[in-house]
């Protein structure tokens, strides 16, 4: 007799199950025997080595400059203004693209006030990217969030010794506004310029809570990139081709 | 293949070797011209290693924390005690995500992100058996993949190809216009893989780290496929040897300080991700469904034995690059999903010991115990394969027995005095102007590429004898 596919199914998902507790205690098992005696395992070193410090720069105008070289290393844009004109600028840079839509952060999330407010004005449909939950409400929707170009987010923190941005999700932050476009803007405020990824964590002993209130952190450094051809360098692959990054100050 | 015949099909593939100078004199100056504009960078090696060893000695401590806090953040935790188990548990994964589909769909698409775990479990082999259609969408293993290959490098997958081979498959597959453009054929592979992102039903990615006191996967992409993967299928797998853990997010912060200047000589790699539980109910987007599979398959077996350091690893491929052999014969060579020097390691440990071979492709030149940067000592634990394969009686037969007649003669001056005359007298009866031009089996391995020196006609004992007496004393 011919089993179905709906059978199959089952006795996947069935034989899968019992494995889990078992598998778990065998493997916790096997673990504390190799380690009671474990003779090759190295010694943990002895002292304490010393923790590296990373970037010790403090002074901000030195932070400034070296966020920007460094993000143009990785083929990133660096650009100033100051928070009553970056909408001005950010309606320009959709402008220059062509793009008639932007998928983007809510407003909320946003440090530039009243910018949704203005793109709207100057006729940009945006989007927030909120996805539904259930199919196939949620792949429909993801084809219509797949097709906008540019996208608008804020940041967490900008680290200066190597040109990144962070950014973690929450309420109103689309992860696809940072990923799915060809175009990603991000805006920031002078506060949220670190030396380093181990300067902002410093500054943040609250971290491991921070991290588990949002599903995902990423740490974005320019450009997508790929040197799969040949080691021939080339950007823009299935990430944004451009990363522009805005300063706001007050 | 053998191993000797994949070693001569590598060395006999001009192409191939010119992309691994390419690749190895590009890859290693990069990562030194990296760490030398790093002040103290001996001492994050340091921290790294103790941070690694401190994970190893406490290793079922700190995996019940790491499962614990992926449940809390709403996250599936399921442990596999080897490759069929986890095949198993991601098949059930996979059938019970489309079960849910409206209306129902016969085959699963998974989009894939770069994962060295499921090579070693041949993810993609038992996908296919049932019907499932997993796309790899990291560049280089897309082309692997669309060739029928497996990746020829831990980094760079598609290492061993040149353009034109690109060009001509891209065509072929997808009717590309004819170009040598890596941009333009870059651009092919984008529209290709973006269909798949986009109508996927699940992502698989691997784990670079899992942190557990917050219960995070870290993931290290450069193309942005890993994020893709891991942020628009409904669901997603992670695949994650049980070994691969931090301690603390600051843990984290040292490691990503070595693993992109090791591994493509970059300050930090274009995307570092950390995946904190499944989107919350208040997010804009996100996996509904976040699967973890902690995989042993001999990991905590090797923790007890010999080759326990070798589980430092982080997998940046450092040693790969700077390895003389790796250098000649390519990951191919090796026949395994783990090449190079730590493969050599890694491969008999958690594959099995028919990998032991590996561990002759050597020269102990010690290269990647110094440029690994948790400084694992590589050379000593290929020694200790080298020693399991004879003692376990899968050395060839002249190998053993020419090691107890040399012990036999090393064990007695007298012996051993007899043995450098008869040397002395055989190889000065065939040698012409100093040099044998061929050797008799065993011996004519050495011969078939170079030629054997005759031994001195006055052996070391017999100079030392005649200059004390002439000179009276020493």
């Amino acid at each position: 007799m011919e089993t179905t596919d709906d059978d199959k199914r089952k006795s996947l998902v069935i034989r899968s199950l019992p494995f889990m507790p078992s598998s778990r205690a065998h493997i916790l098992a096997s673990l504390r025997r190799s380690l009671a005696s474990a003779r090759h395992l190295p010694a943990t070193p002895s002292t304490e080595t010393l923790w590296p410090t990373g970037s010790l720069i403090t002074d901000y105008s030195l932070l400034v400059a070296q966020f920007t070289s460094e993000l143009r290393a990785v083929s990133g844009t660096f650009l100033t203004t100051s928070l009553a004109q970056a909408p001005a600028l950010i309606a320009q840079l959709l402008r220059e693209r062509q793009a008639t839509a932007a998928l983007t952060w809510t407003q909320a999330q946003l440090p530039v006030p009243d910018l949704h407010e203005y793109l709207r004005g100057q006729g940009v449909a945006l989007d927030e990217g909120q996805l539904p939950a259930a199919e196939p409400e949620r792949a429909e929707r993801l084809a219509a969030v797949e097709k906008i170009k540019v996208g608008i987010t804020g940041i967490d923190a900008a680290l200066a010794d190597t040109g990144t941005l962070a950014l973690r999700t929450g309420p109103g932050r689309s992860r696809l506004a940072s990923l799915s476009v060809r175009t990603h803007i991000a805006l920031f405020t002078p506060s949220q310029l670190h030396a380093s990824w181990a300067a902002w964590w410093a500054a943040r002993p609250d971290k491991a809570a921070w991290m588990q209130a949002g599903s995902n952190l990423a740490l974005i450094s320019g450009p997508s990139r790929t040197a799969d051809i040949e080691m021939t360098l080339t950007v823009g692959v299935h990430g944004p081709a451009e990363v522009i990054a805005v300063l706001c100050s007050s | 293949m053998t191993f000797h015949s994949r070693i001569a099909a590598s060395l006999d593939n001009p192409t191939l070797q010119q992309a691994l100078d390419r690749n190895a004199e590009r890859r290693v100056a990069g990562r030194n011209a990296r760490f030398a504009e790093m002040p103290d960078m001996e001492a994050v090696r340091d921290r790294a290693r103790a941070i690694r060893i401190e994970i190893l000695r406490r290793l079922d401590f700190y995996l019940e924390q790491f499962a614990a806090n992926v449940e809390k953040n709403g996250g599936h935790v399921h442990w596999a005690a080897d490759t069929q188990e986890a095949q198993q548990i991601i098949l059930g994964l996979i059938r019970s995500s489309i079960a849910n589909h409206q209306p129902p769909s016969a085959n699963a698409l998974v989009a894939k992100s770069k994962s060295m775990v499921s090579e070693e479990i041949e993810l993609n082999h038992a996908l296919e058996a049932h019907g499932i259609r997993a796309v790899e969408t990291d560049l280089g293993e897309f082309i692997v993949q669309l060739r029928h290959e497996t990746p020829s490098h831990i980094i760079t997958p598609a290492v061993h190809l040149r353009r034109e081979e690109v060009s001509a498959l891209f065509q072929e597959k997808f009717g590309m216009e004819p170009t040598l453009d890596v941009e333009a054929m870059t651009a092919v592979a984008n529209r290709e893989l973006r269909r798949v992102f986009f109508t996927a039903d699940v992502g698989v990615s691997g784990v670079n780290f899992g942190v557990a006191e917050t219960g995070s996967l870290a993931l290290v992409t450069n193309e942005g496929n890993g994020r893709l993967c891991t942020t628009v299928p409904r669901v997603h797998i992670a695949l994650m040897g049980l070994e691969r853990l931090v301690p603390t997010l600051d843990d984290l912060e040292i490691m990503m300080r070595l693993l992109p200047r090791s591994a493509t000589a970059q300050k930090l790699s274009t995307y570092v991700s950390l995946l904190t539980g499944p989107r919350r109910a208040e997010e804009a987007d996100g996996p509904e469904e976040l699967h973890l599979i902690l995989i042993d398959n001999g990991r905590a077996r090797t923790l007890g034995g010999e080759l326990a350091e070798s589980l430092l690893c982080i997998r940046c491929g450092a040693c790969l690059n700077i390895c003389p052999v790796f250098r000649e014969i390519g990951g191919h060579g090796y026949g395994s999903p783990y090449p190079g020097p730590i493969g050599s390691l890694v491969s008999p440990a958690l594959l099995g010991p028919k990998f032991g071979e590996l561990a002759h492709a050597s020269t102990l030149c010690g290269a990647c115990r110094d440029i690994c940067p948790v400084r694992i000592d590589i050379p000593t634990m290929l020694l200790a394969v080298r020693g399991q394969q004879i003692d376990e009686g899968r050395g060839p037969a002249w190998l053993k027995y020419g090691i107890a007649l040399w012990a036999w003669v090393m064990a007695h001056p007298g012996r051993y005095a007899l043995a450098q005359k008869l040397a002395a007298f055989a190889t000065g009866l065939l040698a012409r102007h100093g040099r044998l031009r061929s050797l008799p089996p065993p011996l004519n391995t050495w011969t078939r590429r170079r030629d054997f020196p005759a031994f001195a006609r006055e052996t070391f004992r017999d100079q030392w004898k005649r200059r004390t007496t002439t000179n009276g004393s020493h």
